[in-house]
């Protein structure tokens, strides 16, 4: 049986000795592993969108971000705070696609990432799995590696929700990019902002595909008010008790093994 | 444990057992040789039977003798006390009497809070009454309102599941104290977010 913490932690800290170390320096000039590093990050069903071009799915929207992060690049050296952020949100795309979803795009410190479905209760399980064992592998592997290396620890947070997104690409000829566009990515975003370190916040329609949901709790701040033309209404949004699935995941991980969850289906 | 089994924790065909304290516990459960249930940390476990909580008005039980009733057969009874001795082994037996129904009494400890409940079975051996056995009202404030706790019987008592889905033949009083212990941990969750979490049980260890 396969290791996914281990593999995780040995990931992020192998990425991130080696460009201490001044290797990635190598890495850059080398032509085989230059042509491995330019692959964009995206969903696989909606790179050959032509420029204007768009197409509509259902998708649990994922945002994985390192709290607090901005603080570091006062505090610490430069370089160590993008090798680290570089570690960790490699971790992170690696833990995303192997719980079955596609890393979108890196936000900045975070990561922003898509389940379609499939199963959609299998797609959202998935997804809060891939958040859950995103945060405990930071908590578990990666913080006591980087106290032993006398670095400040690091924290993380995510935000989800279910719904009906259009991916479009947008730009010019020789510049253009696909952007995802609805109200679940928005909401996700929001989600994980409204998070505090180490929790999970999931929007009304994500929790709401589930038959149980014994481990949503609604968020303090819940529901969103939305206003408009003198009409009100609101939209809720849950912290979701992460650890309860821990047991479960590292077999559920090696069990989808980068499978996308569109392919995964339960009986 | 797979995807199936990260599924099945959002899914409502998840097994659920119940402790001997009355909590309701999903993971680590293993099948021990003598058919019985153990986790790691609670110890010997109870499958929840299938279920789904309701509400309305509990069946009337019409007026028995209860000198000719089923329970003063030694062999039908015992079941129901062999069955809880083994599941809740902290609840008393009260025996019936010339007014009174075979009854356990105990506390179910939800992990979220203590319940002192009752459960009377019945002269027709239709599903048990479960009665809370506690001054406090089951419901929550909403600003000045009072909203009473869903799955509730008119008269108050925990409607635990449908009249139909009780089988006298193979359940016993433990069956029912296992809906109990569910219904209770479901309510706990209710008052925190004012959502009832799970319809029931959909399905059993096999």
């Amino acid at each position: 049986m396969t290791d996914p913490y281990g593999e995780f932690r040995a990931a992020v800290v192998e990425d991130f000795t080696r460009r201490r170390s001044g290797e990635s320096l190598f890495a850059k000039h080398s032509d085989a592993v230059g042509l491995l590093e330019t692959r964009a990050l995206g969903h696989p069903a909606f790179d050959d969108l032509a420029i204007g071009e768009r197409r509509a799915t259902e998708m649990v929207a994922v945002f994985l971000d390192l709290t607090n992060f901005t603080g570091r690049t006062f505090w610490d050296d430069d370089d160590e705070v993008v090798d680290l952020a570089h570690a960790v949100l490699s971790g992170f795309v690696d833990v995303v696609t192997r719980f079955g979803g596609h890393p979108l795009g890196l936000r900045g410190d975070g990561l922003f990432a898509g389940f379609t479905p499939g199963d959609a209760v299998a797609t959202g399980a998935m997804a809060l799995g891939a958040c859950a064992f995103a945060l405990d592998a930071v908590q578990k592997e990666i913080n006591p590696w980087l106290k032993d290396q006398a670095i400040a620890p690091i924290q993380a947070r995510a935000g989800l929700d279910f719904g009906r997104v259009t991916f479009v690409r947008s730009g010019t000829p020789g510049h253009s990019e696909i952007n995802v566009l609805g109200f679940a990515a928005n909401f996700a975003a929001k989600c994980e902002k409204v998070a505090n370190s180490w929790e999970i916040v999931a929007g009304e329609t994500l929790v709401s595909l589930f038959a149980q949901q014994d481990g949503f709790t609604q968020h303090k701040y819940s529901p969103k008010e939305y206003d408009r033309d003198y009409e009100r209404k609101y939209y809720r949004f849950y912290d979701y008790r992460w650890r309860d699935i821990l047991p479960v995941l590292p077999t559920a991980a090696e069990q989808a093994n980068g499978t996308p969850v569109e392919f995964i289906s339960i009986h | 444990m797979t995807i199936a089994a990260l599924v099945g924790h959002f899914a409502a065909t998840k097994p659920r057992y119940v402790t001997v304290n009355g909590q309701i516990v999903f993971d680590e459960i293993t099948a021990g040789n003598t058919g019985g249930y153990m986790h790691p940390i609670h110890g010997p476990v109870t499958p929840v039977q299938k279920h789904t909580f309701h509400g309305g008005v509990e069946e009337a039980v019409e007026a028995a003798d209860h000198e000719a009733c089923w329970w003063t057969q030694p062999e039908l009874i015992q079941r129901h006390i062999d069955a809880m001795a083994q599941a809740f082994p902290g609840f008393t037996y009260l025996s019936p009497e010339q007014d009174s129904v075979p009854t356990w009494i105990g506390q179910i400890d939800t992990g979220r809070g203590k319940f002192p409940i009752g459960i009377a079975l019945r002269s027709d051996q239709g599903l048990p009454r479960i009665v809370l056995l506690s001054k406090i009202k089951l419901g929550a404030s909403a600003g000045r309102r009072w909203v009473r706790s869903p799955h509730l019987y008119d008269n108050g008592n925990l409607c635990v599941a449908d009249a139909a889905e009780w089988d006298s033949e193979i359940h016993t009083a433990a069956t029912a104290t296992a809906w109990a212990a569910h219904w209770l941990a479901a309510y706990t969750e209710w008052r925190i977010t004012r959502k009832w979490p799970v319809t029931g049980v959909e399905a059993v260890a096999a």
